[in-house]
């Protein structure tokens, strides 16, 4: 059976061990630790509905997926198979919550991620799509 | 054409040398007259001297100190006398060629000099004499190595010759035997155990060793004892800074000494500002004063407290310096495997939160809306009472899953922090005989709670988090933590791994944090986050953050087993004795 996306992205991304000083340091760490595993098949700050996530990931052999233009990705183009993840290190739960849910809208996402130190609760879905939340903190254990 | 003032021979002051020391030893040098504006100058390069201070100054310290001083005299030149200043220009060249020298002790072509001092055969690894070589040369070291690479052997080799003796070595509360025990076991040197807080006079002996606890009492002692090599052992126990009765006593011997030690695998407790104040001990100022430390390189953290902003920089800074020496297993070629962290969430009894929650409530009101010491006095509390009811709430399901690896014949090494949890730990696990090795216990049944654990009379030791540092032979029989409560401080599990993950362990241990997704654990996991990654960038800042090492095969394996009704299926072979290492491999393997 093929993995599903969002499991590809936190096979990624679980164990690793981020910076938690500066918000800009720990996405800078993990947009090595993206570019590496998935290569071009990623992208940063991507405006789509309910704003700009930090990035959005196309986990999946691209030969299935269509593959993002170069440059900025308007919404309408962002790829079926999309994950999209929000990094977060500040700021209350219920806020960070609220921020997003407003991304969980967006069409063209099959799911996000929440990668924060934050205890943010999570039941697994976001308006009908899965949503982990990734805790940042625990790899540091 | 007039001269311009810097070339006919101006001078603004005079200073001479009244206390020479040979080598490295310090010297005290006096500024008996200077012109009011150079006198500003001369404070803003040379902090130490109080801004307050009117002449004669006084400046006492090593090679470095008359190599800054003769930069100072280039810009504003003093009457010194000859024989005064050629004595500086020749400290300034030992201080140039120190540093080419203490660069080349790190380097790899570096081939250790013989130590004496050592019994018969008993010999320090190469590593262990280059952090002696290197706090030698520098009169003070922060030694960070990784847990179970032997600093006690560092330090001994550190002073084991009579230039260094006598040495005071300040360890925590429940290590000073096991110091005398290294000391006797590696050399001739002669220890004394200082027994109480209030000075009485000392025997002779070459090492004093006096626990943090019993430190402040002697702080009058600092001057007239001279010790002069100083080892603080475990010098996060200073973190909380000079402040403190213990920290004023370890300021004033740490003063007076040629040279000191800071020993620790675990230096930042919790948040990055407290390596300012454990450097402070070390070096007065060597990171600026507090306000300059915290301005240029801490921001705003969680708490009030101050979080240092890049800690790779201040690590790498802190290496540079030769202030601090850090190695890990790898690099000494050490093959142990690190630790296997393996996070399980455990259920919570609703009822024994639930208990709680009206007062947790009210406590939760007035840390928000009480006056400051209310706030304060509330935020303890409620931190207190919160941990303990998760701590409760998780206690059964915590001895249910100690109960599989039990089952399956597994030592295990329980830890926790609160009273009442041990006493459901204690009760659910009767059958299995446990024993405890907590702040409750003297250091008598301490002793029994360890021979119990290792000699195989049980397999379940339940320890305090804040209990077992520096504890050694667990590791001859056990591979298994289990944390069934939280610290605050990552730096404390830490400790408590390496009991089980230090030399001698022949297998790979298993960290297993036990966690809720209620009650204080989701919140402490989020600081342990923020901390570690502090200290991880002070401590190692040339590698990047280690990969967490995270196999649960082997815990799922046990509990299938215990499913099966086959646990015995797992069961090791009877322990054995701990092997006697030979004197000749225990010098090194220490």
């Amino acid at each position: 059976m093929a993995e599903s996306p969002i499991i590809a992205v936190l096979a990624a991304l679980a164990g690793r061990r981020f910076p938690l000083e500066d918000e800009k340091q720990t996405q800078a760490a993990m947009e090595a630790v993206l570019r590496h595993e998935f290569r071009g098949r990623m992208q940063r700050e991507v405006r789509i509905m309910g704003g700009i996530i930090d990035f959005v990931v196309w986990p999946l052999d691209p030969a299935q997926l269509p593959r993002p233009p170069a440059g900025s990705a308007p919404a309408e183009s962002v790829g079926a198979n999309a994950i999209g993840i929000e990094v977060k290190i500040k700021g209350q739960p219920r806020e960070i919550l609220r921020q997003v849910r407003g991304y969980a809208w967006e069409p063209t996402l099959a799911g996000l991620i929440l990668a924060t130190a934050k205890p943010v609760p999570s039941d697994g879905e976001l308006c009908g799509k899965p949503f982990v939340v990734l805790d940042l903190a625990r790899a540091w254990l | 054409m007039t001269p311009s003032l810097l070339q006919h021979q101006r001078t603004y002051g005079t200073i001479e040398l009244t206390a020479a020391g040979a080598g490295h030893q310090h010297n005290t040098w006096t500024i008996t007259e200077i012109e009011p504006h150079v006198a500003i100058r001369l404070k803003q390069v040379f902090p130490r001297i109080a801004k307050t201070a009117r002449p004669p100054f006084r400046l006492t310290g090593g090679p470095q100190l008359d190599a800054d001083l003769q930069w100072f005299l280039a810009r504003y030149p003093m009457r010194i006398d000859t024989a005064a200043a050629s004595a500086m220009a020749e400290r300034k060249t030992l201080f140039e060629l120190g540093q080419a020298e203490l660069g080349h002790i790190l380097s790899t072509t570096w081939r250790p000099p013989s130590v004496g001092g050592f019994r018969g055969n008993q010999r320090p690894y190469d590593y262990q004499v280059q952090a002696a070589e290197l706090a030698r040369r520098t009169g003070r070291l922060l030694l960070m190595d990784e847990m179970g690479l032997g600093k006690t052997v560092s330090a001994i080799a550190t002073f084991v010759e009579p230039d260094y003796l006598p040495a005071l070595v300040v360890p925590q509360t429940h290590l000073p035997g096991q110091w005398a025990e290294k000391i006797a076991e590696f050399t001739a040197l002669t220890t004394h155990i200082v027994k109480q807080t209030k000075p009485y006079p000392l025997p002779p002996a070459d090492v004093i060793i006096c626990p943090y606890s019993k430190l402040s009492g002697w702080i009058d002692y600092a001057e007239t004892a001279v010790f002069k090599t100083v080892v603080f052992d475990e010098i996060q126990e200073l973190r909380s800074g000079e402040g403190t009765a213990k920290g004023a006593a370890a300021k004033a011997f740490a003063q007076t000494a040629q040279l000191v030690l800071g020993l620790s695998g675990t230096p930042i407790y919790n948040y990055g500002e407290e390596i300012w104040r454990i450097c402070n001990f070390l070096e007065a100022g060597c990171l600026g004063d507090w306000w300059d430390f915290v301005r240029e390189w801490c921001k705003p953290g969680p708490g009030g407290k101050w979080v240092v902003a890049d800690p790779p920089a201040l690590g790498t800074y802190l290496r540079e310096t030769h202030l601090a020496l850090r190695r890990t297993r790898l690099d000494v070629g050490h093959e142990r495997k690190f630790p296997n962290t393996i996070i399980h969430t455990v259920a919570t009894d609703e009822d024994t939160l639930a208990d709680e929650a009206a007062l947790m409530a009210s406590l939760a009101r007035q840390v928000i809306g009480g006056s400051f010491v209310e706030r304060g006095q509330a935020a303890r509390e409620f931190d207190m009472r919160l941990r303990q009811a998760t701590g409760l709430a998780k206690a059964p399901h915590v001895a249910a899953f100690v109960k599989i690896l039990l089952a399956a014949g597994q030592p295990v090494l329980l830890c926790g922090w609160h009273r009442d949890v041990y006493d459901v730990w204690m009760r659910e696990l009767a059958a299995h005989n446990p024993v405890l090795y907590t702040g409750s216990e003297s250091p008598r049944q301490k002793a029994r709670t360890v021979e119990a654990f290792t000699s195989g009379a049980t397999n379940l030791m339940i320890m305090s988090l804040r209990s077992g540092a520096g504890l050694d032979g667990l590791q001859h029989r056990c591979r298994t933590i289990v944390f069934g409560e939280l610290d605050w401080s990552p730096k404390v599990h830490e400790q408590c791994t390496a009991r089980l993950d230090r030399p001698g362990q022949t297998d790979q241990v298993d960290a297993i944090y036990l966690v809720s997704e209620d009650g204080s654990d989701p919140a402490i996991m989020g600081v342990l986050g923020l901390k570690s990654s502090q200290s991880a960038g002070i401590v190692d800042p040339l590698s990047a953050p280690a990969e967490q090492n995270a196999d649960a095969t082997r815990i799922r394996q046990l509990a299938e087993l215990y499913l099966a009704g086959k646990s015995h299926l797992a069961t090791p072979p009877p322990a054995s004795k701990p092997q006697r290492v030979p004197a000749l491999e225990q010098g090194t393997l220490l």
